[in-house]
């Protein structure tokens, strides 16, 4: 018996052996770059040592530090026309130049040397730095203008035209975009290698000549690409900070600082950044906890306990999270009446405790009582919109009595004897944990303080969701609605014919209101900012009256951020890990 | 035997047309089934006007007629190009399976290479200790791995061996050593499941008439075990064993999620609940023909191994 | 030393021997009752306290299923937004989740469908499998080459593929999750129970039945069924958790039980995240699955024991441990003795 059981255990190491001599298939290009990252995290993880690995950095002055190694999810796509995530925004920002920078919501030029707008307040010229793509070659005004007018060209589907007329209004852009004119009348113009010229249609308030995010994009280079344009490093081409050195979908990006960059002596001095994918949330923070990274984009809610305080930074994101109403009831002239009464609106906006709802469902979240909520550029930096400019609604407690009163209110307008005579409802939503608990929570509150036992959650995946909202095949629709960066943003979602409003784009409104959309449309031609806000808060006013989007937070994210690392920062309004001035002391 | 050659190779030459057809077949009704799911692909959670995703499914063909599509996409793969991605822009597929293959199949073949022999070698030692502690201890073994999910095990596993005790790396592919703990936890459930098998069929096999004669032919009872009744209770073991090893080569969604590794099974979900068709397509005619050439080995094994099935 | 003894034995006083008295020796004599074979199988099972253990356990298990969330004081969906995570007391014998509702309750209501899903998703796409498989592996011929065609085909297309699309005709209740998960699962058990049915079919007993003019339907299921029906309800056994699971992962992508219906699964994969924070949310789910398993695994192993002809009573893991039993007993009481 035991000289079988020794045989077949040779035999098992022998078969393990064997196996694990093929190797090579590990994501590290270079095993050099391996060898000080890793004996660096590991003495981070010690604290005893932090002599030995900061001696290394002294020898050179504005050191940054070696290595920053942080857990963000990976991008989708470099190709800049394609993208449409603000994962991809990520990386451009790392490794593009820019017309003007924005850190923390605050755009200074770059590549722009000195600018000058006319007296219409139409026309903006730019003149600009000589610079270099990473392999040397110039950059002209021609790419910077490309990076608009390819995003706008009707041939190449991109997803970004619509946000780029609505928020500029460049001249002819809605026409090049319709293939009705030439891409030679647009106003968007290089008039030699280092002036850009943009025209707008009209004066844009929201718009002061800074606050646009401009990359520079090769025509030529897109051409010879074609589909392949973005999807790996050899298919993209840096000129910023950092140069993409490698990218393993699924498991890292490494950036290697770029001495080329025009401010390379000032900003982004940590020589190389990785960013890995960790998909899993429990792993990202035990990577976090053993040191094999500095830092962590985005800790899951349950794990915020476990972290130390002075590790976690706490940033808003300018996401509002909203149910919205379908009143057009999917043709039914009974839901149809139920889904537009204000007082059944009221009705369910009331009945939520939205403070104890975040606080037991979404806790990195801000419960809100209306839409506007993050920091905005178009706002004074010190203040946020929400506190210079109040608006009348829903405690953020929520009020059951209220609730009540106007749930039967909304049962006599409608002639309904009791609540159980109501239709039933469908609330749609992802499949997603955070999405189903929250649906749970929200039809069950309904339940208990209205009595509405008649709503059904239907949890689809995300195309599917979507495609259902976008063809109104909903009573209730849980939303997460990016408020932008200015308030028109927002707010022309919303006005008649507006991108969240009418998303069938055939003049199926949820929501039309002529003194909303006037109110909007002056704002944005308002150049005084306190008149402007002021227009925008009444606009926000009626749509807290009128509007059948119900507000319940803005999203609010955790990163966990070792304490030798200084300067992190992150903007969702500028959409990016902003490392410009970020040092690893270790 | 040379009459047994002509009939291998006639055998042979009738699968690879067999299997040609099978793909075929594989690829067609994928193809059709996956425009059968609800939803656009394009529909992501940025919010778009109907009008923008109209335009998007233009861009990439998809207004077309299905027939055309499908015309288009067979000619392309006749060219071996499986197209690019409609999720990530600039992605081609081919380039995706080149890169993620070797890593899935690589902890695969470490997780098999690891648990089938384990396994076996459990349940032989469990069929052999019948009823003594040893049985019931590799019983209880097996329980627990069957029991307790992967996601949780792996998830333990990674918290006191990386986290606390420090033995392992938490995540990521770097080396031999980021390998050992994901390849453990991926073969708990071949080692559970051989395990199991294994001594049930070694029971099975125990009184069969042939063990009889070999104990009766005076052999000892190391050699009737290896040669007679471990051979004989793994036969059926092998009527799943392509897929199995198909499976294991394709990569594991909850394993790699879990150790951060770049391999292919993050992309088969992903794919899918994104409606990805050219990316789910490319996966699926890649795993299929992986799946159909390990049937075939096997089926081919099959045959040496038990003379009672021989080709026919 | 032991050849000596054996050489010792043999020689014996032949004065012993004598010739046995035939008339004793009745050769048609009944020894055991004669049973069928499926009274037999009971008999075997009845006799197994662990199997009797394992099966109370199941049915206690289940008991608890249909009654604990009747008596209850909270709804399974009951939200409590203002005593959310609480750890067991009395009140909450098994604490409440981040949104406050009873996790007593939601486990007990999460093991209806979870029992339900994985008995009936197991034993249904089995038979389908099995039924398939024995007819591609006995006929064999064009049959069994269209059959497997048929299931190379559809083991290469991702289960999801049509998982999806059977939810979406049949909508998320437990009977469309049955379903994908019989069409989703019954390749594999074809496949395997072709093997075997190959295995026996070139047997002798086989052969004698099939020239004694049987059908064969009658031999798969009169001969060569109970030959392999113990490793087939050992597999079974072992995909009542694989389908347990298998719900559960259909939940986390969204394609599980349609809330606010939970199952056990889902509770374990919700709790998952908080084995560092909430260790109870996540190891009572995942204990309570793991108990169901237990039952069945044990309950699998015993059936194997109970089901197969050819183990008679002496060979069975029970019978071997009582026989060992009494001889340690011997061998205590002789060295007692001493």
């Amino acid at each position: 018996m035991t000289s079988k059981k020794r045989w077949l255990t040779c035999a098992v190491a022998a078969m393990m052996t064997l196996s694990f001599a093929a190797c090579g298939t590990y994501t590290d290009s270079t095993t050099v770059s391996d060898e000080p990252e890793s004996s660096a995290s590991e003495t981070a993880g010690s604290e005893e040592t932090p002599d030995a690995s900061s001696a290394e950095g002294e020898e050179e002055t504005a050191s940054g530090g070696d290595s920053f190694t942080i857990v963000a999810t990976q991008p989708n796509t470099l190709n800049m026309i394609q993208s449409q995530s603000n994962l991809d925004n990520y990386c451009f920002y790392l490794t593009q130049e820019m017309l003007f920078r924005p850190y923390d919501g605050v755009y200074s030029p770059e590549v722009v040397d000195t600018w000058e707008v006319d007296e219409t307040g139409t026309v903006y010229t730019y003149h600009l730095k000589e610079t270099n793509w990473s392999d040397g070659t110039p950059i002209t005004a021609d790419d910077f203008a490309y990076y608009f007018l390819a995003q706008l060209d009707p041939a190449m589907g991109s997803a970004n035209a619509t946000t780029l007329i609505t928020t500029y209004g460049f001249v002819n852009a809605e026409a090049y975009y319709n293939g009705e004119c030439d891409v030679s009348e647009v106003g968007i113009k290089a008039l030699d290698d280092y002036t850009l010229q943009l025209t707008l249609e009209e004066p844009k308030a929201d718009f002061d000549g800074t606050n646009i995010t401009c990359y520079p994009l090769d025509a030529d280079f897109v051409a010879e690409q074609g589909e392949a344009l973005g999807g790996t490093p050899e298919n993209y081409m840096c000129s910023g900070p950092y140069v993409l050195a490698d990218w393993t979908y699924g498991s890292s990006l490494t950036y290697e600082k770029n001495d080329q960059w025009l401010l390379a002596d000032e900003q982004f001095l940590v020589e190389t950044v990785t960013m890995l994918e960790a998909t899993d949330a429990n792993t990202s923070v035990s990577m976090f906890e053993s040191g094999e990274v500095d830092a962590v984009l985005s800790v899951d809610d349950d794990y915020l306990s476990i972290l130390p305080e002075e590790n976690l930074q706490y940033f808003v994101f300018n996401a509002l999270k909203a149910v919205q109403l379908n009143t057009l009831g999917q043709g039914d002239a009974e839901k149809i009446a139920l889904l537009s009464n204000e007082n059944f609106r009221f009705a369910l906006s009331y009945a939520l405790n939205r403070e104890a709802i975040v606080a037991a469902v979404t806790p990195t979240d801000t419960p809100v009582n209306r839409y506007l909520f993050a920091p905005m550029t178009g706002n004074s930096p010190e203040t946020l919109f929400e506190d210079d400019y109040a608006v009348e609604s829903v405690p953020l407690a929520g009020d059951a009595e209220q609730a009540k009163a106007y749930l039967q209110a909304a049962l006599d307008e409608l002639g309904y004897a009791s609540v159980d005579e109501l239709p039933a409802l469908s609330y749609l939503t992802f499949e997603n944990e955070a999405y189903r608990l929250m649906a749970e929570t929200l039809v069950d509150q309904w339940n208990q303080v209205l009595g509405l036992g008649n709503i059904t959650i239907d949890l689809k995946p995300i195309p599917d969701a979507i495609q259902s909202m976008m063809s109104y095949q909903y009573d209730i629709y849980y939303t997460s609605l990016g408020t932008g960066a200015v308030p028109s943003g927002f707010f022309n979602m919303w006005i008649t014919g507006g991108s969240a409003n009418d998303v069938a784009a055939n003049g199926s409104n949820i929501f039309s209101n002529e003194e909303f959309d006037a109110l909007v449309d002056e704002a944005q031609r308002t150049m005084d900012r306190e008149d402007r806000m002021a227009l925008y808060a009444q606009a926000e006013q009626i749509m807290i009256d009128e509007s059948p989007l119900i507000p319940i937070s803005t999203s609010g994210n955790y990163a966990a951020v070792a304490s030798y690392v200084d300067g992190f920062m992150y903007n969702s309004n500028d959409n990016a890990i902003e490392l410009n001035y970020l040092t690893v002391n270790k | 035997m040379a009459k047994e050659w002509f009939l291998l190779r006639k055998y042979i030459l009738q699968r690879l047309v067999i299997s040609v057809v099978t793909l075929w077949l594989i690829v067609t009704v994928c193809f059709f089934l996956l425009r059968l799911l609800p939803g656009n692909p394009f529909a992501s959670t940025t919010l778009m006007t109907q009008e923008t995703l109209d335009r998007m499914m233009a861009y990439y063909g998809l207004d077309q007629p299905l027939w055309k599509q499908y015309l288009t996409y067979m000619g392309n793969l006749l060219k071996g190009d499986f197209g690019y991605s409609l999720k990530y822009a600039g992605r081609s597929v081919n380039y995706v399976i080149a890169s993620t293959f070797p890593v899935s199949a690589q902890l695969g073949l470490q997780a098999l290479a690891f648990g089938i022999p384990t396994g076996l070698l459990l349940g032989i030692l469990a069929a052999k200790l019948r009823g003594r502690a040893a049985d019931a201890g590799i019983n209880v073994f097996v329980i627990i791995c069957t029991a307790v999910p992967t996601f949780i095990i792996a998830a333990l596993l990674q918290y006191f061996l990386a986290l606390k005790l420090e033995l392992f790396p938490v995540a990521q592919w770097k080396s031999f050593a980021y390998t050992i703990l994901p390849t453990i936890c991926l073969s708990l459930g071949t080692v559970s499941g051989y395990a199991r098998s294994m001594r049930t069929l070694m029971l099975e096999v125990d009184r069969q008439d042939f063990l009889k004669t070999a104990k009766a032919k005076g052999l000892g009872p190391a050699r009737i075990v290896v040669f007679h009744q471990i051979r004989n209770a793994i036969i059926p073991m092998i009527t799943n064993l392509g897929t199995e090893i198909a499976g294991m080569l394709m990569g594991s969604y909850v394993i790699e999620k879990i150790f951060s590794i770049p391999g292919m099974g993050a992309y088969f979900v992903d794919s899918i609940n994104g409606l990805d068709y050219t990316m789910v397509m490319g996966l699926v005619i890649f795993q299929a023909v992986i799946v159909i050439g390990a049937n075939f080995v096997v089926d081919l094994l099959y045959g040496v191994i038990d003379p009672r099935i021989r080709v026919r | 030393m032991e050849k000596e003894k054996q050489l010792a034995a043999v020689t014996v006083d032949p004065a012993l021997c004598r010739p046995v008295d035939r008339s004793r020796l009745d050769t048609d004599q009944i020894v055991r009752p004669s049973v069928s074979y499926w009274a037999g199988v009971w008999r075997r099972l009845k006799q197994d306290k662990l199997a009797i253990f394992c099966a109370s356990l199941l049915a206690v298990l289940i008991l608890l299923a249909i009654f604990a969330p009747l008596f209850s004081p909270y709804r399974y969906d009951q939200t409590d937004l203002l005593s959310g995570n609480l750890p067991p007391s009395m009140e909450h014998w098994f604490g409440t989740d981040s949104a406050g509702r009873d996790m007593w309750t939601r486990v007990w209501v999460g093991a209806r469908v979870s029992l339900a899903v994985g008995f009936i998703g197991a034993i249904l796409p089995f038979v389908i499998g099995m039924f398939v498989g024995s007819v591609a592996g006995w006929f064999g011929g064009w049959i069994d080459m269209l059959i497997m065609r048929v299931i190379d085909i559809g083991l290469c297309i991702p289960s999801m593929i049509y998982v999806i699309l059977i939810l979406v005709y049949f909508g998320g209740g437990p009977q469309a999750i049955i379903i994908a998960l019989a069409v989703m699962n019954w390749m594999g058990p074809a496949r395997g129970y072709r093997g075997r049915i190959l295995q026996f079919k070139n047997r002798e007993f086989t052969l004698a039945a099939e020239t004694l003019g049987a059908t064969p339907m009658r031999i798969i299921y009169r001969h060569i069924l109970p030959n392999i029906l113990g490793n087939i309800v050992v597999s079974l056994t072992s995909f009542v958790p694989a389908a347990i699971f298998m719900e559960a992962s259909l939940a986390f992508i969204g394609l599980g039980i349609a809330p606010p219906m939970t199952s056990l699964g889902q509770l374990a994969s919700d709790g998952a995240g908080m084995y560092r924070t909430h260790f109870y949310q996540f190891i009572i789910p995942s204990l309570v699955i793991s108990l169901i398993i237990f039952a069945f695994f044990m309950l699998g192993n015993c059936l194997r024991d109970a089901l197969d002809p050819q183990l008679r009573d002496e060979m069975s893991t029970s019978a071997l441990r009582k026989r060992r039993r009494a001889e340690q007993l011997a061998k205590s009481r002789k060295g007692a003795a001493k």
